[in-house]
């Protein structure tokens, strides 16, 4: 039940938004980016839980441990993409928030090239 | 790891508070000093939120392992 006071504390702050959002938009923003943030800092701990637990088993299987910090790093930076480009959003800026995706998945691609390299390599040494 | 809450509270209140001081100002014909009370709850409230985006990207890059 631990839901209930996020969900609560998120309705309560979008009123506030909406009040700040047609005499003070800027503030809005601002707001929201506050309020986001807090939300993220609430379960913040349960995620460290799920990267721990993946990153033991993991580590007791054979699956490279290398390969998991690159996955966790690009998970990482969809997320801090993906809030970014709904700031941008919600203040009316869909060009801005175009280009800050469009970075997020140019950086996740160069972060992804030494898997799919290794992937590569595996499958045209498995080829005889 | 964790922000203190009652900053919402604290933005909040200053982004009223700039809110009716610019129209307080507007409507008395003094449209420069609205300006600058907007320009300074504006940098007052970005260099507060500027402070907790720092955590935030803090924790993602411990949370995620960058």
């Amino acid at each position: 039940m631990e839901i209930v006071p996020i969900v609560v504390f998120a309705i309560a702050s979008t009123i506030l938004v909406l009040i700040l959002r047609d005499s003070r938009p800027e503030m809005a923003v601002l707001l929201s980016i506050l309020v986001g943030a807090a939300l993220f800092f609430s379960v913040v701990s349960k995620i460290g839980i799920v990267v721990t637990t993946l990153s033991s088993i993991a580590s007791k299987s054979d699956v490279g441990t290398l390969h998991l910090s690159t996955l966790l790093k690009i998970v990482g930076v969809a997320y801090i993409t993906e809030f970014g480009a709904q700031v941008c959003r919600d203040a009316n800026e869909g060009a801005i928030a175009n280009k800050v995706e469009l970075a997020g998945k140019v950086i996740i691609m160069v972060l992804a090239v030494p898997i799919v390299l290794v992937i590569l390599d595996t499958i045209l040494r498995l080829l005889p | 790891m964790s922000i203190d809450y009652g900053i919402i509270l604290q933005v909040a209140a200053l982004g009223f508070l700039v809110a009716m001081l610019y129209t307080i100002f507007k409507k008395n014909d003094r449209e420069e000093y609205a300006y600058v009370v907007m320009l300074l709850g504006v940098m007052v409230v970005m260099f507060k939120v500027i402070n907790v985006i720092n955590e935030l990207f803090a924790a993602i890059r411990t949370m995620f392992r960058f």
